[in-house]
């Protein structure tokens, strides 16, 4: 059987990373902006789910990648480099927010209501865009975590539970509560907008 | 919850598109900025450390010349104000003598740096 397209770019992709790993660990400059070109959009967007601030995440993001560099030496490949990097992307911003003394349900609303079908919001991809990304900034700092890494680097349950340190069972449930509160919060933002 | 299930949730397809990008565009300018200070600052560290126990080693090794000189071990507490005073000058001239070395290399590259 020929390998998929997909599996392909994948192997390269690892091939690659593997490369520069090396370069990083021997301290070479390229290989720094390397992981900082690959990574510092989905560390930024991780880091805006917990933090629901902009200037907050990228220092958030800028701290992660500090710590990520200093401590490449001790990342033992066991696991993929960016499921090690979302990690720390991950402690970092619970951890500011534990200084913040942020960490508390932003989204306190009973939202067992009647979760709405996308079809039923008649939008425009744009404007269901631009609604999922507020929904995010109303969400808790867990809910909006998993249903980002779940759904948009399409991480299986069991990643997830490695990146966050969070059992698989807190996941699923997490996700669960997450999926209704994203639909109950667009509804209600559509309703606003009506 | 399996993998299958993902395609039940419609907005999964919109969150699988809401990827941030990073809207600070200087943002690897600022991390490998910060790289470099992080590995000045580690650098200061161990040089000022390195540099505190370097010289109570010497002053230990001044604290027992100084005893061999005057030729008995006195304890802290009945040292003359003479014996200090020796302790100290050959604390200070072994300092002197083998740090200079290391001193002058360290504010050459921080001459170095600032300019």
């Amino acid at each position: 059987m020929w390998p998929t397209l997909q599996a392909t770019q994948m192997a390269d992709h690892n091939e690659k990373e593997s490369v520069y790993l090396r370069k990083l660990v021997n301290g070479e400059e390229v290989a720094f902006g390397y992981f900082i070109k690959t990574y510092q959009d989905m560390a930024f967007t991780l880091a805006v789910s917990i933090v629901k601030d902009d200037f907050v995440a990228q220092e958030v993001s800028q701290d992660a990648f500090i710590k990520a560099f200093g401590a490449i030496k001790s990342f033992n490949q066991q696991s993929a480099f960016k499921t090690w990097f979302y990690r720390i992307v991950v402690n970092e911003a619970f951890a500011w927010l534990k200084r913040s003394k942020k960490d508390k349900l932003l989204f306190c609303e009973e939202y067992e209501t009647d979760v709405a079908d996308e079809d039923e919001l008649d939008l425009n991809d744009n404007e269901k865009l631009e609604m999922v990304n507020e929904a995010f900034k109303l969400m808790p700092p867990n809910e909006s975590l998993v249903l980002r890494l779940y759904y948009l680097e399409e991480e299986s349950v069991k990643e997830v539970s490695a990146i966050t340190g969070w059992t698989e069972a807190n996941i699923k449930v997490l996700l669960h509560r997450a999926r209704k509160r994203m639909s109950t919060i667009i509804q209600q933002q559509k309703k606003i907008r009506l | 919850m399996s993998e299958a299930d993902k395609p039940h949730f419609k907005l999964g397809k919109v969150i699988a598109e809401s990827k941030l990008s990073m809207p600070y565009h200087n943002f690897e300018q600022l991390v490998m900025a910060r790289l470099k200070e992080e590995a000045e600052l580690k650098k200061s560290r161990q040089y000022i450390l390195y540099s505190i126990l370097s010289f109570a080693f010497f002053i230990v090794l001044g604290f027992i010349v100084s005893t061999q000189f005057t030729g008995y071990m006195p304890v802290i507490g009945q040292l003359s104000q003479q014996s200090l005073k020796l302790i100290l000058q050959v604390a200070f001239i072994f300092c002197i003598l083998f740090r200079a070395e290391h001193l002058i290399k360290y504010f050459k590259h921080h001459k170095l740096n600032m300019s």
